[in-house]
């Protein structure tokens, strides 16, 4: 039986395509079969039209080239109907995010608190905390002794009065002319799960599309042979948190939109040649044939899932030769390696993974995003710190440089945020060699580079404790916010009716940072 | 088959038409009806009420057809217009039927409802033709005298487009804005164009400077159709009269201000100019075409001068008066002029004196050889929304494109291309010749690809390249001579070209507007770094109850020794690294997720410590 709840994402489609059914129906009446070709040729802009509830998107990607017929009946690109495209002159074509799964300590990375060294196992004062919430595992402790860092802390030169970067991102800070370093961020959530979330989606409820999704509706792709959106992820060295499928997922954008994972193994994609006996021309045929089957399930369903399904097995059949030349590093030269990092050669790693980032980059997808886990340091922080911050310093840093010079970084946005931050009191024993950090949503740390942000510059002041933001917040709707900004999007503009409502990745919040852009 | 699609479109827009149908038809019937039953006459006959029924059909579905064109946003009216039509149709339709079977009682009851409904159809439908408020409005402004102003013909809503103002420079004009200034206006003002600028004060008026402007910009919103805010700028009473929130032009009363000047500072005629564009505030608002920083600069200077509706201002020395305003007719570049984004659109090719804006081709890019681009999976789209320059990258198919390929691809598209990407292709310098005749390329992004110097040459002097990567190719310091010609350039990637060090700091010496990354330029140097740290601390005091710590609190290490060896959740040996302070005890755990179970229940675990 079909749904006749509104709020069913099939049937409120349908009732939005009522209308175009109208002209189908009332055409096919007149004979001529006038319907279905009306429908092609309007399709396109009736998407757009649906998308843009909130305002008209009518800087649609077809528009603005003005003669350039439907796009989306071409076989390179059956998403070309649903592109959006930027509003407004892009600076960035492309993003690159460093999500750092488990929330790196702040205050032993990049919030320079040297005044903590003289406060060692004092009890934080009450009037810092406030009355704030603490997650399960501190909220039983009789006393929340501070822990000053136990890393040196270096200035870099940037393009104001330096950067201070721990001891443990040397090479991080070979690059902090290019860094913008944002030390005031908050968020609401105080949970892993809810925190990446949020951070994703702009939403602690999951459901939404995620950032990637959003660039990859809104800007589709730049290289029809691979997926958008990319995902890649690390092994941490401490403790790890699950990390969801979801967070990648495309909520109620069309499913085409989710990101795209590659496996951390010596296989990226899994069964990329075809079985012994199927020729790449049997395996077009037999795509041909199911394609065709698809085209008329949905000029019967409208179900936008069958055209996702459509375009997912031309993606993949694209990727069969379009992957391995992607992942083979050999056209690599060892200098290059070996800016990377030993780390390089080993599958999965973070250093291999940004190596593939800026691969990707180059070959125009849209949102490389790699997730490095490990960073939930509630208990021995230093040695785990150590580990973790060793695994990413020089890939990082090496990515902005290889960027650079191979004239992306202009026009790439690298990113680099975990989820929150993490407490200065120490959670659990605090001795001179060893503490824990709990979780702490009300500053932190990341960092952006490229791609039209101001680079060298740090952003936002925290208190003598880094607990709380004295100076300039920025909030995860105004970070998406700027971060589409860049990428040519008015972030209230960007949107798509979603069960009733015009769902955008700020939701309701979000403003424009100028002072971050460059 | 598009002929039918067309047909379509005709039928939609014969709605004003056939929506009279029904009205003066249900309206009579009902007239008639009202008589009969007075009377007590027979009811009117079936195929009146058969036509009338129709006639409501026709004219709701023509209304719905009409609804599809661009421009009839969904909105208050429109959703009820569109309701409160169907329920016509629909009681109508009832009447009939009723009428049909002989039920004259329901007949007339259905008639009444469907001439009800119709009235408030109507009156929505009204207002989105002739604005909101068409109706009461004589009633409105019956106290103020009904005046525009004659001084200023072009602010009146329907004056031609361009009236007053004529100017050939402006390149992006649209193909009509020009053909109607080319037709000739008799009545045509010489002063301000034909004519270089003399070094005198320039002068403006805002007949010919500022009404086409707010013309353009802000009738749409604030003139005869649609008043937003209760404000008009449709003539110069209404715009002194100002809106909801008062006047928008606030002149001086004596004392700071001498009579006869403006209050710029309260006038929120330039002041919401100014708020951040993503304000509420904000006029225009976000989404719609902003006003460029010389017009803005012009209401300022108008405002100064005491905010003359007649005769001429002084716009002071050396000023420019800015390019006539023209009124947006593609939406797509509403957000073209956007505050910030506007400054970098037009920054690569406007910085220096001597660089050349890149040319936007005044027809859009032939459709036959974009779908040749993505059918070959190479990337196009306008390098910014609105554009006819494109941005065309050869990612996908890299591998596979030589120069003969490219050659055929790029063709057709030579004046389009604004930024091309050919890295990673097997080109060589022979489509460097192609490349050199793209009169709109901006940037050139031709990394790892076989080009050399000689290649390179054939670039020589191309007025509008801005950005060159030349990275990972052939080329070495010959190359200095074609890079030296190229007005606009000005940055230059070269890293692991052929390139000797010397030549790279020669190259650098003669051009340093340019910046030139050669992969050398990352690195930073270290302003300070921290010695060997010392942590000090008070002893703390806990619920009053003093701690003994040494100074430094090193020795504290000892005293924090969990004072269990097993742990209470795993009864695993315990990692002291594992160990939380719970009421004053150290309690050790095996690993990292044991104290999350015990802060779950501590209680539970308790018995299992030493005491």
């Amino acid at each position: 039986m079909e749904s006749q709840n509104p709020l069913d994402p099939l049937r409120e489609r349908e009732l939005l395509m009522t209308r175009r059914r109208f002209f189908g129906k009332a055409a096919s009446t007149l004979g001529a079969g006038f319907g279905a070709l009306a429908m092609n040729s309007l399709l396109g802009k009736e998407l757009g039209a649906m998308a843009g509830g909130m305002g008209g998107f009518g800087g649609g990607m077809t528009d603005g080239l003005g003669g350039l017929p439907n796009l989306g009946t071409s076989p390179a690109d059956a998403v070309g109907e649903r592109l959006v495209g930027p509003h407004f002159k892009p600076k960035a074509k492309r993003v690159i995010y460093l999500h750092m799964e488990g929330a790196p300590s702040q205050l032993d990375l990049y919030d320079y608190k040297p005044g903590l060294r003289a406060r060692f196992n004092q009890d934080l004062p009450d009037s810092i905390r406030d009355g704030q919430r603490l997650t399960g595992m501190t909220s039983g402790q009789t006393r929340f002794p501070i822990a000053p860092s136990i890393f040196k802390f270096s200035r870099y030169k940037n393009n104001q009065d330096g950067l201070w970067l721990s001891e443990l991102l040397p090479h991080t800070g070979s690059v902090a002319k290019e860094i913008c370093m944002i030390n005031s961020m908050h968020t609401e959530a105080i949970n892993h799960e809810p925190g990446i979330t949020f951070f994703q989606t702009g939403n602690q409820q999951p459901g939404r599309p995620s950032f990637g999704s959003w660039m990859s509706y809104g800007l589709g792709s730049a290289n029809a042979n691979l997926p958008a959106f990319v995902v890649m992820i690390t092994q941490g060295i401490g403790n790890m948190q699950a990390l969801s499928q979801r967070f990648w997922g495309s909520g109620f954008l069309p499913s085409e939109h989710q990101g795209c994972k590659l496996r951390s193994g010596l296989d990226p994609v899994l069964y990329l040649r075809n079985p012994e006996g199927v020729s790449r021309q049997d395996r077009r045929r037999m795509l041909d044939l199911v394609g065709d089957l698809n085209e008329k399930e949905y000029e019967r369903s409208f179900d936008p899932e069958v055209q996702s399904r459509i375009s997912q097995y031309e993606m993949a059949y694209r990727m069969q030769m379009s992957v391995p030349e992607l992942t083979d590093f050999s056209d690599e030269d060892e200098a290059t390696l070996a800016m990377y990092g030993p780390d390089v050669h080993k599958p999965g790693s973070f250093a291999a993974n940004c190596l593939m980032a800026r691969r990707l980059a180059e070959r125009g997808v849209r949102f490389i995003q790699l997730y490095m886990r490990g960073w939930d340091q509630h208990g021995n922080l230093p040695n785990e710190m150590r580990a973790q911050a060793g695994a990413i310093d020089q890939p990082q840093a090496a990515l902005i440089k290889d960027l650079k010079r191979r004239g992306l970084l202009d026009d790439t946005l690298v990113l680099s945020a975990g989820e929150f931050g993490r407490t200065v009191y120490s959670q659990g024993t605090l001795t001179t060699e060893n503490y824990g950090r709990d979780h702490h949503p009300r500053c932190f740390s990341v960092w952006a580079a490229g791609g039209g942000m101001n680079p060298g510059i740090t952003y936002g002041k925290t208190d003598d404790f880094s607990y709380n933001i004295v100076e300039n917040p920025v909030d995860v709707p105004d970070l998406h916010a700027t971060l589409l900004h860049c990428l040519g999007f008015n972030h209230e503009r960007l949107g798509y009716r979603s069960q009733g409502r015009d769902m955008r990745l700020t939701d309701v919040g979000g403003h424009v940072n100028q002072s971050l852009l460059a | 088959m598009d002929f039918f699609v067309d047909l379509f479109a005709v039928f939609g827009r014969a709605h004003p038409l056939l929506l009279h149908m029904p009205i003066g038809m249900l309206v009579g019937l009902g007239l008639v009806e009202l008589i009969a039953v007075k009377r007590g006459h027979a009811p009117i006959g079936r195929l009146f009420v058969f036509i009338a029924a129709c006639s409501a059909i026709f004219a709701v579905a023509s209304g719905l057809v009409l609804h599809e064109e661009p421009g009839y946003e969904s909105s208050f009216g429109l959703e009820w217009h569109e309701y409160l039509g169907i329920a016509t149709a629909a009681f109508a339709c009832v009447c009939f039927v009723m009428r049909f079977i002989g039920a004259i009682k329901f007949y007339r009851i259905f008639l009444l409802l469907s001439v009800l409904v119709m009235i408030p159809t109507g009156h929505f439908g009204a207002e989105m033709t002739h604005g909101k408020g068409f109706l009461w409005e004589p009633f409105e402004t019956s106290d103020e005298p009904e005046y525009v102003s004659p001084v200023i013909p072009s602010l009146a809503g329907n004056g031609g487009a361009g009236d007053g103002t004529t100017d050939s420079t402006d390149s992006t004009g649209s193909a009509d804005s020009t053909g109607s200034t080319d037709s000739g206006n008799p009545n045509k003002p010489t002063a301000e164009d034909d004519q270089p600028p003399i070094p005198q004060p320039v002068m403006a008026s805002f007949e010919q400077h500022l009404a086409p402007m707010i013309k353009a910009r802000c009738q749409k919103c604030h003139g005869e159709r649609k008043s937003k805010g209760d404000l008009r700028m449709d003539s110069v009473d209404a715009i002194l009269a100002g809106g909801e929130n008062g006047e928008i032009i606030m002149f001086g009363m004596g004392i700071d201000y001498p009579e006869g000047s403006v209050i710029i500072e309260e006038s929120e005629i330039y002041q919401r100019l100014l708020l951040p564009l993503d304000d509420d505030d904000h006029m225009p608002p976000e989404s719609k075409t902003q006003l460029t920083e010389s017009e803005i600069e012009l209401i300022r200077l108008w405002l100064e001068a005491g905010a003359p509706f007649e005769g001429e201002f002084e716009l002071g020395v050396g000023k420019q008066l800015p390019p006539p305003t023209v009124e947006d007719k593609a939406p797509a570049k509403a957000t073209e002029s956007t505050s910030k984004a506007e400054g970098e659109a037009t920054s690569a090719g406007s910085e220096d004196s001597h660089s050349a804006p890149p040319i936007e081709p005044a027809q859009p890019a032939p459709a036959e050889a974009l779908l040749a681009l993505t059918e070959a999976l190479i990337h196009v789209q306008p390098v910014e929304p609105g554009s006819t320059r494109l941005w065309i990258d050869f990612a996908a198919p890299a591998a596979t494109i030589d120069d003969a390929q490219a050659h055929a691809l790029l063709e057709p598209l030579k004046k389009h291309v604004g930024e091309l990407s050919l890295s990673r292709t097997k080109i060589t310098d022979a489509s460097l010749t192609q490349i050199a005749a793209m009169p709109a390329l901006t940037r050139l992004d031709l990394r790892n690809t076989a080009i050399t110097d000689a290649g390179l040459a054939a670039l020589k002097d191309h007025q509008s390249l801005s950005e060159l990567v030349l990275s990972q190719t052939l080329v070495t310091d010959e190359a200095a001579d074609t890079l030296l010609s190229l007005p606009s350039l000005k940055r230059l990637w070269v890293w692991d070209a052929k390139m000797t060090a010397e030549g790279l700091v020669a190259l650098r010496k003669s051009m340093p507007h340019v910046h030139i990354d050669a992969g050398d330029l990352s690195n930073t140097e270290v302003l300070e770094a921290e010695g060997d740290l010392v942590f000090t601390g008070d002893a703390p005091s806990v619920d009053g109850v003093t701690e003994t710590e040494g100074e430094p609190v090193l020795a504290d290490a000892a005293s924090l020794k969990p004072i269990n060896t097993v742990c209470p959740v795993s009864d695993k040996p315990v990692d002291p690294k594992y160990s939380v302070v719970y009421e004053g005890r150290v309690i050790g755990f095996c690993c990292q997720n044991c104290p999350k179970t015990f802060w779950d229940d501590p209680e539970a675990f308790l018995a299992k410590l030493p005491k």
